[in-house]
């Protein structure tokens, strides 16, 4: 077994005996699949929508690909696109989670000393703890996206609104997005807690780059942003230099002896 | 082996290991006393390359800190002021994780045999956690100990542990001593020191002595024997006094503190000149400075007196 592979199953070891992570990786997709599931259920439902089927806006009607949709299809379509991206919380919060508590909660528990001491290199500690951190975090995401996609033949009867909900976007979403999310909270988690020696804080400060996500979802129902097959490609370009960036920047933050003596 | 020239270490401003040489050969003890903060924790993470010199150089097991720490680190074991356990995992793990981090050949084998020396097996399932402080510390020096390391670095072996756990402990780095490997010994336990180490070296951001505790008494206190007498009186004293070979008689406790040069030689023609003073001789023993009057002279530039207690 190499050092690496060491490594990461040492951190799964320990980590996912962390009852307070182990919370985050299990709710945090739960919540983040729940929520889409529940509004489309709710705006696909003729007796609990019915009194607002007339009042639609026609803005809503006429968008693009709604074409021939009943009102309540229409409805359900377009609540469904307001939470499509709501499951890219998952590949952000818990790198962070697993990333900041991989660090900072070795420092606290005096367990990096002894580590830092073996005989491993730099690049292997780094790369343990980010494919630790980053590991789940994709396979989270994905489960969720499948999940999700799988909800929707449950709650969405019509093929067309499905079909509206599971597109291009989507799949940019599931597929480049979420790996690319994940590589950016795992660098960030990493530069942070490389820094403070309290995992909440660094946790805090990590979320920071949720925002960036947040700001693009509420963007997207309040009707700034189309998140389309365009967008959804200039997110992902954006996402793969800001990735860059950071990598480069966690790699010269994660010093060793930076860690070691800056840590009281 | 550990050879370091000059090696100082900086942190900003402040200068918390300067100028340090010292050569400690394979096989010995070496104790390493200071007061807090006298930069011995910085020394070790320099000599078992887990930070970097400012200044200087530093050779340990024929490899430089700088140049070769991975070879370093592979040939070294360091059990940290803290344990540092993963409490969550069972202790075998804790053991299994390093000995795979540390390449060793057979990494089942090694814990098996290091949890068993250190009596652990039975409990090598449990989780960490629940271990005492002084089972923890046990698995922590075998974890230092998995890849069979030439020099091994204790910073506080016996810290906090309870008088069982700190003489078990004690027992098992003497026994590593009759191993042939390096020990380095960080520790405010003198009398631990004492016991355990063939030389120790004082520190105070700079290496201040080094030498075997034995020498050290002898340079800082000179040679003393305690003469006790049933009869103790003035006459007595000036009469050990009068010997041209004495440097100074002082009476402690009911007997005479006789300051003088070659003992071994001297001792029976000062004994003669007591008895025919009158006195009548109960005993004579040598009367040496313990490590801690040593330690508190050097540390504190004169500032102690020897106790003067028999040994």
């Amino acid at each position: 077994m190499n050092k690496i592979t060491t490594l990461i199953l040492k951190e799964w070891a320990d980590v996912f005996r962390n009852r307070y992570v182990l919370y985050i990786v299990v709710l945090m997709p739960l919540i983040m699949i729940l929520i889409p599931v529940i509004m489309l259920g709710v705006g696909g439902n003729q007796d609990l929508m019915s009194n607002d089927l007339d009042e639609i806006p026609p803005a809503i009607l006429e968008q693009p690909g709604f074409e021939g949709l009943t009102p309540l299809e229409a409805m359900q379509a377009f609540m469904g696109m307001q939470f499509n991206l709501f499951f890219l919380i998952v590949p952000l919060a818990i790198p962070m989670t697993i990333a900041t508590y991989s660090i900072v909660g070795e420092k606290r528990d005096r367990s990096l000393e002894p580590l830092l001491a073996a005989p491993i290199t730099t690049s292997q500690l780094l790369a343990g703890k980010a494919i630790a951190a980053a590991g789940p975090g994709i396979i989270t995401a994905w489960l969720s996206a499948l999940v999700y996609g799988l909800a929707l033949f449950v709650v969405v009867p019509s093929p067309a609104v499905r079909a509206l909900l599971l597109n291009a976007p989507f799949l940019i979403s599931v597929l480049v997005i979420a790996p690319l999310l994940t590589v950016l909270a795992t660098t960030v988690g990493l530069s942070v807690s490389s820094r403070v020696n309290d995992p909440r804080v660094a946790e805090q400060l990590g979320m920071i780059v949720i925002v960036p996500v947040l700001g693009l979802i509420f963007a997207q129902i309040a009707g700034v942003v189309a998140y389309n097959v365009q967008t959804a490609l200039i997110s992902a370009a954006v996402l793969v230099v800001a990735d860059l960036a950071l990598l480069y920047v966690a790699v010269r933050l994660f010093q060793r002896e930076t860690i070691l003596t800056r840590w009281k | 082996m550990i050879k370091t020239t000059n090696l100082t270490k900086r942190f900003g401003e402040n200068t918390a290991v300067r100028a340090v040489s010292l050569e400690v050969p394979r096989g010995e003890v070496f104790g390493f006393l200071g007061p807090n903060g006298a930069g011995k924790t910085t020394t070790v993470r320099l000599l078992s390359a887990l930070i970097g010199p400012s200044e200087g150089t530093a050779v340990v097991n024929g490899f430089d800190v700088v140049r070769e720490p991975m070879q370093v680190r592979r040939t070294v074991g360091v059990l940290t002021e803290t344990p540092g356990m993963y409490d969550r995992l069972s202790a075998e793990y804790n053991l299994l994780i390093y000995a795979r981090l540390y390449e060793v050949e057979q990494p089942e084998k090694a814990v098996q045999k290091y949890l068993s020396v250190l009596e652990l097996w039975d409990r090598r399932k449990e989780a960490v956690g629940g271990f005492s402080k002084g089972m923890k510390q046990k698995l922590a020096i075998a974890r230092a100990l998995l890849h069979e390391p030439q020099t091994v670095f204790l910073d506080e072996p016996t810290s906090g542990l309870d008088p069982v756990a700190a003489r078990t402990v004690r027992e098992f780095i003497e026994q590593l001593k009759t191993e042939g490997r390096t020990i380095f010994l960080t520790t405010h336990n003198l009398d631990e020191a004492e016991r355990l180490c063939d030389r120790v070296g004082v520190m105070r951001a700079s290496l201040i002595a080094v030498d075997s505790p034995e020498a050290l008494r002898r340079r800082l206190f000179g040679l003393k024997v305690r003469v006790q007498l049933a009869n103790l009186a003035d006459s007595h004293r000036q009469a050990a006094a009068g010997l041209p070979f004495v440097h100074g008689v002082e009476v402690e406790n009911g007997a005479l503190l006789v300051d003088l040069a070659e003992p071994e030689r001297n001792n029976p023609a000062l004994v003669a000149a007591l008895v025919g003073a009158g006195a009548q001789v109960q005993y004579v023993q040598p009367s040496e400075a313990s490590l801690e009057d040593v330690y508190m002279q050097l540390v504190n530039g004169g500032e102690a007196q020897p106790a003067g207690r028999g040994k």
